[in-house]
């Protein structure tokens, strides 16, 4: 009796090479969509959440000692700024249980920002710039809304699971082989118009605030002329890529918001 | 150094590691399909079968022989799985890695078993294993003779 084999028949059970560059395309085309819009919801999402924390638990995140590294400055400006940070939450109707806690550096870092739990950090590079006191308010109450509209918060929670959904992904399968901070900086990318948003909502608050305070909107004006100057001297491009819209388009839209008359006025000297 | 930069360059490494599997890879399959072709014409007299007990063929002397290969992924299709395992769908990526490995682990076992003068080899098996991001492949059997 004769025996034979087959020679092996190509083609059945693999068909090598065949389309896999254009699969890949497709695929990983389709994952970054799919990814991206994600992302955008997860930050969106995170951000409804955040606020659900009551403030007195975000309070207890951040110690007062954790702003003892701070260069502290003057205790008579630190109280100056403190009088007008409590006047600014009276006209901006903060809750009363938000208590602000003003921090004053005399760093000449050109900064200013509001942390979680109401702590504000103030640094006086950027108050010597500014000049006066209507323009120190207008920062001031852009800083006190972030916290009167729970935006850090708000913006840490949505981060935060976007995050985590591009650490599922990774954990799913071999596409962890790709570079992690490749990832964790695409949902920062989603979080960036939602920042954007919360900048236009603060300097909305902060014009509020001036006009009520000063009768007009000197000092906001002022505020922004300067930020424009710093601005221009280290811009970075792509609008889309930027945490703050741009300075002109803010005094446009600012403008447009009042009358003619409202525009400027008398400026109280800083300090 | 700007996002933009910093963006660019935390994806611009994994991208040229998928660009060096895709091209590495796909040489490398192409040579072996090419060497795996020459083999199985070379080694076409020694006969594989799956049956315990073939007629005509000599009592087995109780041995054995196998053929064991493993095979990594490259990069390329290691993403190129990643991917598919979250939309789902044949890895096909895949199907050619098994497939070499399979057809590379029978050539084995019969140069084996032609070492050894059989000229078949009966009841074959074959077993995979994975071991870390590479496959094992072996096939074993009984090698025998033929009676004319």
């Amino acid at each position: 009796m004769r025996y034979s084999n087959q020679p092996e028949r190509e083609g059945i059970n693999a068909q090598a090479g065949k389309g896999e560059g254009r699969e890949f395309l497709l695929l990983g085309a389709s994952f970054l969509v799919a990814a991206g819009l994600l992302s955008l919801l997860f930050v969106r999402a995170g951000a409804l959440l955040g606020p659900l924390m009551p403030f007195a638990w975000e309070a207890a995140l951040v110690p007062d000692a954790a702003f003892a590294s701070l260069d502290t400055g003057d205790e008579r400006t630190r109280q100056r700024l403190q009088t007008l940070s409590n006047d600014i939450a009276k006209a901006l109707d903060m809750p009363p249980n938000m208590a602000v806690t003003l921090h004053y550096s005399k760093a000449d870092t050109v900064n200013a920002f509001a942390t979680f739990g109401g702590h504000m950090v103030v640094f006086d590079g950027l108050l010597k710039k500014l000049g006066s006191e209507d323009a120190v308010t207008a920062l001031l109450a852009h800083e006190l809304a972030h916290v009167k509209h729970r935006h850090v918060i708000k913006g840490a929670t949505g981060t935060l699971l976007a995050n985590l959904l591009w650490s599922a992904l990774g954990w799913g399968g071999d596409v962890a082989a790709l570079d992690v901070s490749g990832f964790s900086q695409l949902s920062m990318l989603s979080s960036l118009s939602m920042t954007r948003d919360m900048e236009r909502q603060a300097d909305a608050e902060a014009l509020r605030a001036v006009l009520t305070l000063y009768g007009h909107a000197g000092g906001y004006f002022a505020l922004f002329e300067t930020l424009g100057d710093i601005a221009g001297r280290d811009a970075d491009g792509l609008d889309m890529l930027q945490t703050h819209p741009d300075v002109a388009d803010r005094i446009a839209s600012a403008q447009a918001q009042i009358s003619i008359e409202q525009r400027s006025g008398a400026l109280t000297a800083w300090p | 150094m700007s996002f933009l930069l910093q963006f660019i360059l935390n994806f611009a490494i994994p991208l040229s590691l998928i660009l060096v599997g895709f091209i590495c890879g796909r040489i490398a399959e192409q040579r072996h399909y090419a060497r795996i072709r020459r083999d199985e014409a070379e080694l076409a007299h020694v006969l594989t079968f799956t049956e315990r007990a073939v007629p005509n063929a000599a009592a087995p002397a109780g041995n054995m022989v196998l053929g064991a290969v493993v095979i990594g992924q490259d990069y390329f299709k290691a993403i190129l799985a990643g991917l598919r395992q979250i939309f789902g769908g044949n890895i096909r990526a895949y199907e050619t890695l098994l497939d070499r490995a399979r057809r590379e682990a029978t050539i084995r076992l019969k140069r084996a078993a032609d070492a050894q003068g059989a000229n078949m080899v009966t009841n074959i098996k074959f077993s995979t294993t994975r071991i870390g991001l590479a496959i094992e492949v072996v096939a074993y059997g009984t090698p025998c003779a033929m009676i004319e």
